[in-house]
């Protein structure tokens, strides 16, 4: 398995090089200009020419794309992705301070979705055609269906307006930051978070379960006598597990995308805040460095499915 | 258009859900981590700032906003549009409307108790005329005696700036030019003992400006969480210190803003007219409303034939019912604007351009339009009131024979139409040009027509920059005045624009708070924070 990790990754580098050229090429080529439109219409005067051609000439907009793209990529090999066109700071330094809140609020509803879809999953599973599978069912639905979005402003609504017991936006409070703070303005953020995320799992473990209980391994291991309870908990629940973690591992960019809602309606200061303002002020190297992450983590994810894959199924071998 | 989608649902049903909020009655107090209760207050701020506070950097909304706690030029625009003096005590202009003498207050500290002195205005203005610094205002400076010598490099320095002593600033006009007062003198001055010996070259890349902690205005600044807050934090330096400890300004959408306002967690914000029912629900509240900062318009590119004959403009602003669009679209909180001069600044008997598109039809077809032909419409979609007003201007046009076709755009893509010359109508906002009327010359002069200025319609006439030019070079007010008055005439009549509406600033302000006074818009600096009190 060594060797095909090995090669996966090599390959990786690849996709990741080809990434990066198209990425680059698209940004820069999408209709607009960044450093005409720092100056509005009415504000424009005699200097104004000669401001935005020095800006473009420090920027090195003003050389040909291939180059541009030469300065970058050398400039990326050694860690350094470029300098925000708004305020001049540097791309790791935006994006990193961002990584860490958007990490904390995709992780936590992760964990949440999880414990959110396994038990309600296997008892719907079970239950197959009852009143709780039923109610699961529709609690599935209502996840999938409800934009979070909405879900969070409603929220919003009963949690700090109509009974003000949480905060409704930031990741502390500035003028009193505390543990017990930070952990009140996480909870309705990655609750809201884990709930939409929790029914396609929830959906997939059910369906999992009900596949594995019409196995022919649990008739037989019924039939030697094994309760009901072993039967699931040693056998069927670690089988069902397998297609449920390469979806979850599939799954992480649309976690993140989903995060860049929620980061947005609660003021959470990631990087989905961070990319969601850079599109509309088309700063290039933000762009690219925050396509790159969605990138990276979408080469990883499907590497670390296929490897969870043999994990829990060594019948699978990786070539 | 997934995501237009998304925004547009988010606003409505955050709307629906703070109106339910207002319905049942405002939180009386906030568990939300709020600053109440505390010697400190949280501002709304209506964008993320840039994060680069710095006279230098092209003029940003936000971080202006921020600066307005932080930093002081000679004079101020107050909440009325009026020049107000602050660095300086007083000023004066010469007779021949050349020479203006700031008298500057004495005995003013910066923030780190070094004193204050001519000396750091002369070197701010030095650099903030240098297009060597990278200052994006560098362009309105070329007026000032001197300063095209010193570009050109046949000066070192620029005759136009003098210090006598050091509490006089002296600056001298190329030509008389009262509008340089207002254009300049409002510039934010910087500490020559910080940045007195950094490369010009270099000076706006400083790290000075991320976190600008030697500052003479009446707040310090403590941080800059990037995405949370601006905290700023009384400066005890400052001749009559804050009484409100520590502010923090806050990047949020408008609608979490307004929901915060109901249950303490923010302070003062503005807020749209779509919101003005749910905010006036809200019993810790108190609305403050103030004349626009700006209004919106639509530009008719002048450089393509079509839009060259004046029956055709005019016929443009006949076909738009303008009062029912203010009424309708912003909730009567707007006001009809019908020249590019400020309201207040123009005189009676001004053409209103009433609704009438019998009127707007019979011109279109004395100027020969082609009723065949399709204009379109550019925009930035995303604001309410701006997406409302091009489906009324694309229907109420298409009534009077005029076939219009809307096309979104993005913020960065509008320049380029400029540059091509390609676009044939734009739907924008701009300042309202209140503080002088000279202002509005670098919208309509010919010598300003882009990319030489901000005349992105390329209208030219002679007759108004003459009219304009002898206005803005006489001293006496009162005559000055009345040279203003032939011009707003004139300019009226040309239709160089279709004005639309200067919408009213609306703020929201906790009681508690008392001596705040609401700017004209959500992007207007703030008024005398220190004039703030709880």
């Amino acid at each position: 398995m060594g060797a095909y990790i090995i090669r996966r990754l090599l390959i990786n580098v690849l996709v990741f090089f080809l990434i990066t050229v198209v990425i680059f090429w698209l940004v820069h080529k999408a209709p607009g200009d960044p450093i005409a439109m720092m100056v509005p219409p009415d504000q424009l005067n005699a200097g104004s020419a000669a401001f935005i051609a020095a800006k473009r000439h420090e920027l090195g907009l003003d050389q040909p794309l291939v180059v541009q793209y030469w300065h970058w990529l050398t400039g990326a090999l050694h860690g350094d992705f470029g300098y925000s066109l708004v305020n001049g700071r540097s791309v790791t330094s935006l994006l990193g301070e961002r990584f860490g809140p958007t990490i904390e609020l995709m992780g936590t509803g992760l964990l949440l979705s999880l414990v959110i879809a396994f038990p309600l999953g296997i008892v719907a599973a079970l239950r197959r055609n009852t009143r709780v599978d039923y109610a699961a069912t529709v609690v599935s639905l209502g996840s999938v269906s409800i934009p979070a979005f909405f879900i969070a402003l409603i929220a919003i609504y009963v949690f700090t307006v109509k009974f003000p017991i949480l905060p409704s936006s930031g990741i502390s409070d500035p003028s009193a930051p505390s543990l017990v703070d930070s952990l009140q303005h996480l909870i309705l953020p990655a609750v809201i978070l884990g709930f939409a995320n929790s029914g396609p799992y929830m959906r997939y473990v059910r369906s999992s379960m009900i596949t594995e209980l019409g196995a022919d391994y649990v008739r037989t291991a019924e039939a030697k006598g094994a309760t009901r309870r072993r039967v699931v908990v040693r056998h069927t629940l670690r089988n069902s597990l397998i297609p449920v973690l390469t979806y979850i591992a599939a799954n992480l960019p649309q976690q993140l995308a989903g995060a860049v809602v929620i980061e947005q309606v609660f003021a959470w200061p990631g990087m989905g805040q961070l990319a969601v303002s850079s599109v509309g002020r088309h700063d290039y190297s933000v762009i690219i460095g925050f396509a790159l992450i969605i990138a990276v983590l979408v080469l990883i994810s499907s590497l670390l499915a296929d490897v969870l894959y043999t994990l829990v199924d060594p019948r699978v071998r990786l070539n | 258009m997934a995501r237009r989608f998304k925004h547009g649902a988010l606003g409505a049903a955050v709307l629906a859900a703070v109106s339910a909020a207002a319905c049942t009655g405002p939180a009386p107090d906030s568990a939300s981590g709020s600053a109440s209760g505390k010697s400190a207050i949280n501002v709304y701020l209506y964008q993320e700032p840039a994060g680069i506070f710095s006279p230098l950097a092209p003029s940003n909304g936000p971080d202006n906003q921020v600066m307005s706690f932080l930093d002081q030029g000679l004079l101020a625009v107050d909440p009325n549009y009026k020049l107000q003096p602050q660095l300086a005590q007083s000023y004066d202009v010469s007779s021949d409307a050349k020479t203006f003498t700031f008298h500057l207050r004495q005995g003013l500290k910066w923030s780190d108790g070094q004193p204050f002195t001519a000396q750091d205005v002369l070197f701010s203005y030095r650099l903030l005329a240098d297009p060597k610094s990278t200052s994006a205002t560098a362009g309105s400076f070329a007026a000032v005696e001197g300063v095209s010598d010193f570009v050109s490099g046949k000066a070192k320095t620029i005759s136009g700036f003098s210090a006598p002593d050091d509490h006089t600033f002296v600056i001298k006009a190329a030509k008389p030019d009262i509008g340089l007062l207002a254009q300049i003198s409002v510039a934010y001055v910087l500490p020559k003992h910080v940045l007195g010996d950094v490369p010009v070259a270099q000076v706006a890349k400083n790290p000075y400006f991320r976190a600008p902690n030697v500052t003479l205005g009446p707040y310090k600044f403590v941080d800059y969480k990037t995405n949370q807050y601006v905290h700023v934090t009384a400066n005890p330096s400052y001749p009559s210190p804050a009484k409100i400890k520590d502010v923090y300004l806050k990047p949020m959408t408008s609608d979490v803003a307004t929901a915060q306002l109901g249950n303490g967690g923010m302070d003062i914000a503005s807020f749209s007219p779509a919101d003005l029912k749910t905010v006036q629900g809200f019993k810790n509240i108190a609305v403050q409303e103030k004349a626009g900062a700006g209004f919106v318009r639509i530009a008719l590119n002048q450089s393509k034939s079509y839009f060259k004959d004046v029956r055709v403009r005019q016929a443009f602003l006949y076909a738009i019912d303008r009062k029912a669009l203010v009424a309708k679209v912003l909730g009567g909180k707007a006001t009809v604007q019908n020249s590019d001069f400020f309201a207040g600044n123009t005189p009676a008997g001004i053409n209103e351009y009433a609704y009438d598109p019998q009127k707007a039809k019979s011109l279109l077809q004395a100027a020969g339009w082609d009723s065949n032909r399709t204009v379109e419409l550019q925009w930035v979609p995303g604001q309410r009131d701006r997406d409302a007003t091009t489906t009324i201007v694309q229907s109420q046009l298409g009534a009077v024979g005029v076939k219009v076709k809307l096309k979104q755009a993005q913020a960065a893509e509008i320049p380029t139409t400029y540059a091509k010359k390609s676009y044939d109508m734009t739907l924008y906002g701009g300042g309202n040009y209140a503080v002088d009327s000279w202002n509005v010359n670098v919208i309509t002069a010919c010598d300003q027509q882009f990319p030489k200025g901000g005349n992105i319609v390329w209208f030219c006439d002679k007759k108004l920059d003459e009219q304009m030019a002898k206005a803005n070079g006489t001293a006496d007010d009162g005559q000055r005045k009345a040279l203003y008055d032939q011009a707003v005439l004139e300019e009226n009549a040309q239709a160089d624009l279709m004005w639309l509406y200067d919408p009213t600033g609306l703020w929201a302000v906790n009681k508690r708070i008392k001596g705040f006074q609401a700017a004209g818009s959500q992007d207007s600096p703030f008024w005398n924070p220190a004039g703030w009190s709880l």
